[in-house]
């Protein structure tokens, strides 16, 4: 019952003067959004044009369809994912102990949870942005199949907020920025490289899939890439349902342990 | 009539007590002074009064709000200026004020009309465009002041504003400061500069290992014994 008191002290400390954190966060960005763009918009696409056109080349067709429009959803689900977990790391913890900036919103009336809701917006942003870069190219290029597609951008959000909540959550334990290598390599780079992105889960040795039930990251790329083939399958509704519960859970952990950082 | 109440505050980090049962009201209108050798307590009561340090026992009043429940309400009526430096450094002094004047929720056009005031008032109107990484220690501790203001405070609580500055600079932020008390504002400040302490505070406690050791009036605290600062050595050393 603890646990259920916990979840209500959370809500009651949530307002929507997590906006002023997200804003603030936004316009400390248009400063700086140049560089930003180049990781967030121009790394996924040399991804897409150096494996989909470079390695596409040798690969004729992937379920039917060609490699580079095999990748583009993963890449999406990916980019996303990238964009998520370096603001949620890097550019959080240096908001929370490098320059004190949560210290300094706390001496206001906002508190600790909304800041982390400013912070999972934020994040989330900066993985729409960068999975709608890659959706467009896609478009425009003529790489994209179905016109389902378009219901893409909501599975964006989606893995954007887990990420960022996941991310968030693993920067309320960490004591530097070189804590963050673990992370990086253990649970990011393995969800990039056996969720799906590159060639269908199906071909990995059968012992392995079953780690790949457990990586979020598959679900969202798979889901994006039901759509994009235009397939309507039930599965994309319980999709949503599940990465919508994981991000709430992933929330309410977030908050719970931010607060046992911030606050003495 | 009192409008911080403290009772029986005691804190401990770790079986370590910062503040043992301290107990003391400040009055509306004064100008309020902790004083103490680096470890007395000082920031650990100021952080608990600003809800960033959660108190292991005891009361707090503000306002005749409890604290431990209406924390959110009664960071409205506060202006806090923390000992370290949390400027946001990626924003220009102007964005400092009106980024922080949303956190109160501030209309865009009250946040620009307060923002200027302020500049003005802390003679920083031409640095309004700068970046806060470009300005002097001195600039920025006013900064620090202006965007504590930003709400109209009733209580302006301040963590050895002056400590580390030049003399010019702090009678610049001690003239404020009076100023603000003259106009009505309650202000409740650490320092350990003596000639500080007995020139601005009306009244004041002098905590040691996180017990008042001395309370009262300044003029009487200082009246039949020595210099505030010999004062201040003799419970140092003990």
């Amino acid at each position: 019952m603890k646990f259920i008191e916990k979840i209500k002290d959370i809500n009651h400390n949530l307002s929507l003067r997590a906006l002023a954190v997200l804003y603030r966060n936004f316009l400390a960005w248009l400063k700086i959004y140049k560089p930003s763009i180049i990781g967030d918009v121009l790394e996924p696409l040399l991804f897409l044009a150096a494996l989909g056109l470079g390695v596409g080349k040798f690969i004729h067709n992937i379920d039917g369809i060609s490699y580079i429009e095999f990748i583009v959803p993963g890449i999406i689900a990916s980019s996303s994912m990238y964009a998520a977990a370096f603001e949620s790391t890097f550019g959080s913890y240096t908001r929370m102990v490098t320059y004190r900036t949560f210290e300094a919103i706390l001496l206001t009336p906002v508190t600790v949870e909304e800041i982390v809701l400013g912070e999972i917006f934020w994040g989330t942003s900066k993985a729409f942005m960068s999975g709608i870069a890659v959706l467009i190219v896609g478009l425009v290029f003529g790489w994209i199949i179905s016109p389902l597609a378009l219901f893409i951008p909501v599975f964006i959000l989606l893995n954007g907020a887990i990420f960022s909540s996941l991310s968030l959550l693993i920067t309320s334990f960490s004591p530097s920025y070189d804590f963050f290598s673990y992370y990086f390599t253990i649970a990011i780079s393995t969800m990039f490289l056996f969720s799906g992105v590159f060639y269908p889960v199906s071909s990995l040795p059968h012992i392995l899939s079953y780690f790949v039930f457990v990586m979020p990251l598959y679900y969202s790329v798979h889901v994006m890439r039901l759509l994009d083939l235009g397939i309507l399958s039930p599965a994309i509704f319980y999709y949503f349902i599940i990465l919508s519960f994981i991000s709430i859970i992933l929330f309410y952990l977030t908050a719970f342990f931010i607060r046992k950082r911030v606050i003495k | 009539m009192d409008i911080i109440q403290i009772e029986n505050l005691s804190k401990k980090f770790d079986g370590f007590a910062a503040l043992n049962n301290v107990s003391f009201n400040i009055t509306r209108g004064d100008f309020f002074g902790l004083i103490g050798p680096n470890g007395a307590g000082k920031t650990t009561l100021l952080r608990i009064l600003y809800s960033m340090v959660v108190p292991s026992s005891g009361n707090i009043r503000i306002k005749g709000l409890d604290l431990r429940k209406d924390y959110k309400k009664i960071k409205y009526i506060l202006g806090i200026v923390p000992q370290d430096d949390n400027l946001d450094a990626d924003l220009s002094v102007l964005d400092n004020l009106t980024i922080y004047s949303m956190y109160f929720g501030l209309s865009k056009k009250e946040s620009l009309k307060r923002s200027e005031e302020l500049l003005g008032f802390f003679d920083l109107s031409d640095r309004r465009n700068s970046k806060v990484m470009d300005l002097s220690g001195g600039l920025r501790r006013r900064l620090m002041i202006a965007r504590a203001l930003i709400n109209n405070p009733e209580i302006i609580m301040l963590d050895e504003p002056t400590s580390g500055l030049d003399p010019e600079y702090r009678h610049n932020i001690w003239n404020k400061l009076v100023l603000l008390n003259k106009e009505g504002s309650t202000i409740l400040m650490s320092t350990h500069y003596m000639e500080e302490a007995e020139r601005l505070f009306k009244n004041m406690v002098i905590l040691n290992h996180g017990e008042i050791v001395v309370r009262g009036k300044t003029e009487d605290i200082t009246r039949n014994k020595k210099s505030l600062e010999e004062i201040f050595l003799d419970i140092a050393r003990k």
